[in-house]
C-alpha cells in the first residue's frame, strides 16, 4: 500500500527543492555585487572601494583629482551600474518567462514586441527633430520620457487591434514585429538625414550597456523590477493555466485574451523603463527563462523568481567581467559569448520535452 | 448526395484553387510591370525610348563606339540597372521561399531564414575577412568567406540534430543561441579594428543590391532556382508533416531526413544571397505570413506564391529606394519595412481565417 | 541533487573570487614617466618635394626647359638610365623621343592634350603600401570629379580651382566651416531644375555612384577624378575592401583618369608634390608651390628652434588627439555595426600634428592594431585614459557646426560638443585643457595653432594669428579681415562644458 504521508512528503520536497537553489543564486548575486564594486580600468582594490563608500556615507568629500575620480567611479558609477544590471536582468527575464508561457512560443522575449525600436524612435525624434511629447521639461528627461512613451506604442497598437477582434497569441507577436519594422525604417531614414553629432549621440545609447547609468535612474529601474515582479507573481496561477491552452483555460474560468493583454501591458511598461536607460540588452530575456525552467520548475510560482535571479546574475556577471577586461565591449557580448555555449549544452542534455 | 450539391462543391473548390492561381499570376504580372518601370529609374538620365533601344541593340549584338553616349547608356542599363533588378528578384524569391519553408518545417510562426544563424555566420565571415585581411578568393569580394561561414551554424545544427530529442523547438533555440554566439564573435573581432574597416562592414551589413555582376548573378540564380524547385517537390511531404511527426512517420515519411534536407537547401539559398546583398530582414518573416493569410497554408501553392510575391515585393522596394535617393542613401530594408508592415497589418485586420 | 548544485555554485563563486584577487594583486600600473620634449618627433624643416611625373628629369617641382637640358646632357653622358623620371613617354626606353615628349608636355593645351604618367600612391591607413604603380592622365584638364573633403577643397583653394569641379562626393550636408566658394557643391538638388547646380555624385567620402558619375561624364565632360590616397575607403583601389560604388579600375574603364593625393598629410614633401601635380594637371601656375615650400620650411624651423630652447627645463605636454564624427563605427552587442567616437592612433596624421607642435604621445601600451589607421574606438567614457595622465586633449574636427571663418555666427546647440564629454574623466578635462581645432586649416597652420595651444607661453595667440593671416593672404587668397574675424579653435568654455 502506498504510504500517503511519504508520497506527500516526497512531493513537497520536490516542489520546494528549487527554493533553496534560488537562495543559492541570490547569494551568488550578492557576492558578485560586492566583488564588482572596485572593478574598473583604474586600479582600485576592494578595500579601497569599501573605504570610499564608507567615507561617502560619513559625508567626507574627496579633495584632489585622484580621489575625486576614484570616488566618482566607485560611488557614482559602479554601484548604480551593478544595481541597474540586476534590475535589467530581472525585468527582462521575468518578461521573457511570462511571454513565453502566455504566447506558448519558445522564441518570445520582451523585445520581439517592438519595444526597443519604439524607444529608439522616441529618442531619435527628440534628438533630431526636437519634438517632445510633453513640453517644459528639461532636455535629458524629455528624451527619456519620449523614449518611454514611444516604446509603448507597439503594445498600444496590439491592445487596440485586439479590441476589434480576438487576436491569437502568435498574431500578437507578429503585430509587434511589424510595428518594430516600421519604427526601424523610420529610424534608418532619419539617421540618414541628420548630422553627425546627433547620430553619434543616438547610437551611443543603443549600444546596450549598463555603463551609462547614474543614481538618478536607479529608483525608476528598481520600481520597474518591483512592479513587474509583484504584478506577475499576483497572476502566477492564471498564467500557468493559460500556458496549458486557451480552451482549457476558458473552461477553468480564466479569460486568456484579457490575461494576455494585462500581462503584455505590465511587461511592456517595465521593459520600456529599462530600455530607456540601458538600451537593448538582448539574450537575457530569451535564455534565462529556459534555464530557469530546466533547473527550477515550469510553474510560475518558482519560474518567476527563478528566472529573475538567473537573469540578474547573468547580466551582473557579464558586466563585471567586462569591467575587468576592457570597457570597450557592450555587456551583451560577454553575455552571449559565455552563456550561449552553456545554453546549448543545457538544451542538448534536456531530457524532458518542455515544448 | 445529389448532383447539384456535388456541382456546388466542385465550383467552390475550383474558385478556391482559382484564387490561389490568380494571386500568383497577379504577382508575376506586377513584377513584370515593375521591371519595365525600374529600368528607367536611376541617377543617370536616360529617356524611356533610349532605354529600350539600348536593350534591344545589345540583344541584337550591336556594339556602340567606346565612350560615346550610346556606350555609356549601355554601361548603365546593362551593367548597373538590369543586374540589380534581377538580383532583387532572385533575393525576393530566395528569402520568401526560405521563410515559408522555415515556418512550415519548424512549425513556428516566428521562424525566419536567419533563425538558424545564417546571417550572423555571414557577418562573422565578413568580419574575419575584413579585420584580419585574409581573403580566400579576393575576386569574389568577401563572397566566399561570407558564404562558408554562413553555413557553419547550420552545419552545427545538422550535426547535432541526432542528439536532440526530435523537438523542433530545441532546434530553433539552438539556432538562436548560435546567432547570439556568432554575433559576439564578430563583436570581439571588430572591437579592435579601425574605422575604415568598420565602415566597409557596415555598408555590407545594411543591405543593398548594387554590388552585383553578371557572373555572380548566374551562380546565385542557379542556387536559388534549384533550391526553390527542390522545395516545391518536397512541398507535398511538408503538408503531411504538419499533421505531426508521429502521424507523418506512420504515413511513410522520414521526417528527420526531410527536415535536414530542407534546412540545408534553405541555408545554401540564403547564404549565397546574404553574401552579396547583406542582411535584409522582413521579407523572410512577414511575407510568408501575408501570403498565408491570403491563400492558406497549402505548401504546394505557398511556395510558388512566396516566390512570386517575394520577388515582386522586393523589386518594388528596391525601385522605391532607388527612386528616393539616387545616391543609394536609403537602404532597401527600411523601405521594405515601411511598405510591408502596414500592408501586413491591413491584411491581418481584414482576414477571416485563423492560421496560427 | 540539491547538494551538488549548491556545491557547484559555491565552487564557481570561490574560484571567481580567487581569480579576481590574483588579478588585482598582479596588475601593473602603466608608468607615468614625465620626460622632456622628444625632439625626434618634431617635423623636419628640410623639405625637398619632388613632382613625381615621368618627364621631371631634375626632380624639382615643374616640367620645364631645365628638364630638357638635363636629359640632353644625361643622354650625352650616358647617365640617363640613372634618372628616375627620365622616361617621359613611358615606353621603357630613355632616348631622344623622351626629350621631344617633354617638350610636348610643356606645350600641352586643350587643343593639344598630352598623356603623362605619374606615380600613384596608395595607403592602407597610415603608411604607404604601394608607391610603384604609375597611372596615366591626359592633361590639361578642366572638368574634374573630386572627393570634397574639407582638406581636399582647401588644397584646391591654394591653386584657385573651383569652377573646374563638376562633380563631388561627400556625405554631409553643407559644411558651414568650409570656404564660401565651395558651399555651392552641397546644395542638394534632386530634380535637375534649369539653372540649379547639381554636383553631388556620392553620398559619402569614397562613394561615387556610377550612374550619377556617368551623367556628369556625358553632360559635363568630366575626364579626371581626384580622390584621397586611402585605398581602403576611397574608390577601393587595389585593396580587399568591399566595393561600394565604383572602383579605380572601373573608373578607368569608364574613361576617367584617377589621381590620388593626400591633402591632410603631415608629410610636407608629399603634400607639396601633390599640389604641384594638380597644378600641372589643371594647367595652373605652379610657382606657388615653391613659395609654399619656403614658407612651411621656415615656420617649422622657427617652431623647432623655440622648442629646442626649452629642452632641459623639465616640461612636457602629454597629448591625446581624438576626432569624433558619425563616420566612425563601433560594434554593438548583437554584432551590428553602429557609430561612435574614436581616438587617433600614433601613426595618424592628426596625432603627428600635435607631436610636431611639441606634444608627447604616451599611449604606447594601448592595444593598437598593427598598422591601424587613423582611428580606434571606444564607447565608454574617458576613464580609461586616466592612467596616461594626459594634460591636454586636442581634437581636430570638420563640420562641427561652428563656423571657423566667422566667429560671430551662431554657435549651434551643445549637441555637437557632447561627444567631447567622452573625455570627461581625464585630467585634461578637469583642468579645462580640451580643445577642438579646425580641420579646415591647412596642415601647417594646424601645427601652428597646436603649438599655440600646447605652449601658450612660447607661442602666443598673436603669433599664431599673424601666421594665419600671412599664409591665408599669400596662398589662400583670404583677406586678413576674415581671418581676424574667425575663430580657429574652440575651448571648453565655448563648448559650454
Amino acid at each position: 500500500m502506498v504510504n500517503i504521508n511519504e508520497s506527500i512528503a516526497d512531493y513537497r520536497r520536490r516542489e520546494n527543492a528549487p527554493k533553496s537553489y534560488i537562495g543559492v543564486v541570490l547569494l551568488a548575486i550578492v557576492l558578485v555585487f560586492i566583488l564588482s564594486l572596485p572593478a574598473s580600468e583604474i586600479d582600485i582594490n576592494l578595500f579601497e572601494a569599501l573605504r570610499i563608500i564608507y567615507d561617502h556615507i560619513m559625508g567626507v568629500e574627496p579633495s584632489n583629482y585622484h580621489d575625486m575620480i576614484r570616488h566618482r567611479i566607485v560611488v557614482e558609477q559602479n554601484i548604480p551600474r551593478a544595481i541597474g544590471a540586476i534590475c535589467a536582468g530581472g525585468v527582462l527575464s521575468i518578461g521573457g518567462a511570462v511571454l513565453q508561457n502566455l504566447i506558448r512560443n519558445p522564441l518570445a522575449d520582451p523585445y520581439t514586441l517592438g519595444i526597443s525600436s519604439g524607444a529608439l524612435f522616441g529618442m531619435v525624434i527628440s534628438l533630431a527633430l526636437g519634438i517632445s511629447i510633453i513640453p517644459f521639461i528639461d532636455q535629458m528627461d524629455s528624451r527619456i520620457l519620449n523614449a518611454f512613451l514611444f516604446a509603448l506604442i507597439p503594445t498600444g497598437i496590439i491592445v487596440f487591434l485586439s479590441s476589434f477582434k480576438k487576436v491569437s497569441p502568435t498574431m500578437m507577436i507578429l503585430i509587434g514585429i511589424a510595428v518594430m519594422y516600421i519604427f526601424n525604417a523610420f529610424n534608418t531614414i532619419i539617421k540618414y538625414t541628420t548630422d553627425d553629432e546627433t547620430i553619434s549621440q543616438i547610437y551611443q545609447w543603443t549600444v546596450g550597456s549598463v555603463s551609462g547609468l547614474s543614481w538618478g535612474s536607479i529608483p525608476k529601474l528598481v520600481f520597474a523590477l518591483v512592479m513587474i515582479y509583484i504584478a506577475m507573481y499576483w497572476i502566477r496561477n492564471e498564467i500557468d493555466i493559460v500556458a496549458q491552452g486557451d480552451h482549457g483555460a476558458m473552461t477553468l474560468g480564466v479569460n486568456p485574451y484579457r490575461l494576455r493583454i494585462i500581462a503584455l501591458v505590465f511587461v511592456s511598461l517595465a521593459t520600456a523603463i529599462i530600455v530607456c536607460y540601458t538600451g537593448t540588452i538582448g539574450f537575457v530575456g530569451l535564455v534565462a527563462p529556459h534555464i530557469a525552467r530546466r533547473y527550477f520548475s515550469s510553474k510560475c510560482r518558482l519560474l518567476i523568481p527563478g528566472s529573475a535571479v538567473i537573469g540578474a546574475l547573468m547580466v551582473l556577471l557579464s558586466d563585471y567581467i567586462i569591467r575587468l577586461i576592457t570597457p570597450n565591449l557592450p555587456v551583451g557580448v560577454v553575455l552571449a559569448l559565455v552563456c550561449s555555449p552553456i545554453f546549448i549544452v543545457i538544451l542538448v542534455r534536456m531530457k524532458r520535452n518542455e515544448w | 448526395m445529389d448532383d447539384s450539391k456535388f456541382e456546388q462543391m466542385k465550383a467552390e473548390y475550383n474558385s478556391h484553387i482559382f484564387r490561389k492561381f490568380g494571386f500568383i499570376i497577379l504577382c508575376i504580372a506586377f513584377m513584370i510591370v515593375m521591371i519595365a518601370i525600374s529600368v528607367n529609374i536611376g541617377g543617370y538620365q536616360i529617356s524611356f525610348m533610349e532605354v529600350y533601344r539600348t536593350i534591344f541593340d545589345h540583344i541584337l549584338g550591336v556594339v556602340p563606339e567606346e565612350y560615346s553616349k550610346e556606350w555609356y547608356d549601355y554601361q548603365i542599363v546593362w551593367n548597373n540597372r538590369l543586374p540589380r533588378i534581377l538580383f532583387a528578384i532572385l533575393s525576393g524569391i530566395g528569402l520568401a521561399v526560405s521563410g515559408a519553408t522555415m515556418q512550415s518545417v519548424m512549425k513556428n510562426p516566428l521562424a525566419e531564414p536567419y533563425t538558424t544563424g545564417v546571417s550572423s555566420g555571414a557577418c562573422f565571415g565578413v568580419a574575419i575577412s575584413m579585420a584580419l585581411g585574409v581573403s580566400l578568393f579576393p575576386s569574389l569580394n568577401m563572397g566566399a568567406e561570407a558564404f562558408i561561414m554562413a553555413l557553419i551554424p547550420v552545419a552545427i545544427i545538422i550535426i547535432m540534430s541526432p542528439k536532440l530529442n526530435n523537438s523542433v523547438a530545441t532546434v530553433i533555440l539552438i539556432g538562436t543561441a548560435l546567432t547570439y554566439m556568432f554575433n559576439a564573435f564578430s563583436t570581439f573581432l571588430l572591437v579592435t579594428t579601425d574605422s575604415e574597416t568598420l565602415a566597409a562592414i557596415y555598408k555590407w551589413q545594411v543591405g543593398s543590391f548594387s554590388n552585383i555582376t553578371w557572373d555572380r548573378l548566374a551562380i546565385i540564380a542557379i542556387f536559388v532556382i534549384a533550391g526553390t524547385i527542390i522545395i516545391e517537390i518536397l512541398s507535398h511531404k511538408l503538408n503531411i508533416m504538419t499533421l505531426g511527426d508521429n502521424a507523418a512517420q506512420s504515413l511513410g515519411i522520414n521526417v528527420r531526413r526531410i527536415r535536414i534536407l530542407c534546412l540545408l537547401v534553405m541555408a545554401i539559398m540564403v547564404a549565397c544571397i546574404v553574401s552579396y546583398a547583406g542582411i535584409i530582414g522582413f521579407v523572410g518573416l512577414i511575407c510568408p505570413h501575408m501570403i498565408r493569410l491570403i491563400i492558406g497554408s497549402d505548401n504546394r501553392f505557398l511556395i510558388p506564391a512566396a516566390s512570386a510575391f517575394g520577388a515582386a515585393f522586393l523589386l518594388f522596394s528596391d525601385s522605391c529606394a532607388k527612386w528616393l535617393s539616387s545616391l543609394d542613401m536609403v537602404p532597401v530594408g527600411a523601405i521594405c519595412g515601411l511598405i510591408g508592415a502596414p500592408l501586413f497589418l491591413f491584411i491581418l485586420m481584414h482576414n477571416r481565417r485563423n492560421i496560427w | 541533487m540539491e547538494k551538488k548544485a549548491v556545491i557547484a555554485i559555491v565552487a564557481i563563486v570561490v574560484v571567481f573570487a580567487a581569480i579576481v584577487c590574483v588579478g588585482l594583486l598582479t596588475q601593473e600600473k602603466p608608468k607615468y614617466d614625465p620626460a622632456d620634449v622628444d625632439l625626434s618627433q618634431l617635423a623636419s624643416a628640410d623639405i625637398n618635394p619632388c613632382l613625381e611625373v615621368f618627364g621631371n628629369v631634375n626632380e624639382d617641382l615643374v616640367i620645364d626647359d631645365k628638364d630638357v637640358k638635363a636629359l640632353e646632357s644625361a643622354l650625352k653622358d650616358g647617365t640617363a638610365k640613372n634618372l628616375r623620371y627620365a622616361d617621359a613617354n613611358f615606353d621603357g626606353v630613355v632616348d631622344k623621343n623622351d626629350v621631344e615628349y617633354i617638350k610636348k608636355i610643356m606645350n600641352a593645351s586643350f587643343d593639344n592634350p598630352v598623356e603623362i604618367k605619374h606615380i600613384q600612391r596608395y595607403s592602407d591607413g597610415d603608411y604607404y603600401v604601394d608607391t610603384s604603380k604609375g597611372r596615366t592622365t591626359t592633361i590639361p584638364v578642366n572638368s574634374l570629379a573630386v572627393t570634397a573633403s574639407a582638406n581636399m577643397l582647401t588644397m584646391f583653394k591654394h591653386l584657385g580651382i573651383c569652377d573646374e569641379i563638376k562633380a563631388v562626393a561627400w556625405y554631409s550636408k553643407v559644411d558651414q566651416t568650409l570656404l564660401a566658394d565651395y558651399q555651392k557643391f552641397f546644395i542638394d538638388s534632386k530634380f535637375d531644375v534649369e539653372g540649379s547646380p547639381v554636383y553631388r555624385v556620392g553620398g559619402s567620402a569614397g562613394y561615387f555612384s556610377e550612374e550619377m558619375l556617368t551623367k556628369h561624364i556625358v553632360n559635363d565632360g568630366v575626364t579626371t577624378l581626384i580622390t584621397a590616397d586611402n585605398a581602403a575607403s576611397y574608390l577601393n583601389g587595389p585593396s580587399k575592401s568591399y566595393p561600394y560604388g565604383i572602383t579605380e579600375d572601373r573608373a578607368y574603364e569608364l574613361g576617367l583618369d584617377v589621381i590620388r593625393v593626400a591633402p591632410a598629410a603631415t608629410d610636407f614633401e608629399s603634400f607639396l608634390a601633390d599640389v604641384a601635380l594638380i597644378a600641372l594637371v589643371t594647367g595652373k601656375d605652379s610657382s606657388i608651390v615653391t613659395d609654399l615650400q619656403s614658407w612651411i620650411s621656415s615656420t617649422i624651423k622657427e617652431i623647432n628652434n623655440k622648442l629646442t630652447d626649452r629642452v632641459g627645463k623639465g616640461f612636457v605636454k602629454q597629448i591625446s588627439v581624438g576626432v569624433s564624427s558619425s563616420n566612425s563605427y563601433s560594434v554593438t552587442s548583437d554584432g551590428k555595426v553602429e557609430t561612435s567616437n574614436y581616438i587617433s592612433s600614433p601613426t595618424s596624421d592628426y596625432t603627428k600634428v600635435a607631436m610636431a607642435a611639441g606634444g608627447k604621445w604616451v599611449m604606447q601600451d594601448y592595444p593598437w592594431k598593427e598598422g591601424s589607421s587613423s582611428s580606434s574606438k571606444y564607447t565608454d567614457l574617458g576613464k580609461w585614459l586616466e592612467p596616461y595622465h594626459l594634460n591636454t586633449i586636442i581634437a581636430i574636427k570638420t563640420a562641427s557646426g561652428f563656423t571657423y571663418y566667422d566667429k560671430d555666427a551662431t554657435l549651434s546647440s551643445t549637441v555637437p560638443w557632447s561627444c567631447m564629454m567622452a573625455f570627461s574623466d581625464t585630467e585634461a578635462f578637469y583642468n579645462d585643457h580640451v580643445y577642438v581645432l579646425s580641420g579646415d586649416l591647412p596642415v601647417i597652420l594646424r601645427i601652428v595653432y597646436a603649438a599655440n595651444l600646447l605652449y601658450p607661453e612660447i607661442f602666443s595667440d598673436s603669433w599664431a594669428e599673424k601666421k594665419n593671416i600671412d599664409y591665408s593672404e599669400k596662398f589662400l587668397g583670404i583677406s586678413s579681415s576674415i581671418i581676424k574675424n574667425g575663430k580657429f579653435y574652440v575651448t571648453m568654455e565655448d563648448m559650454g562644458l
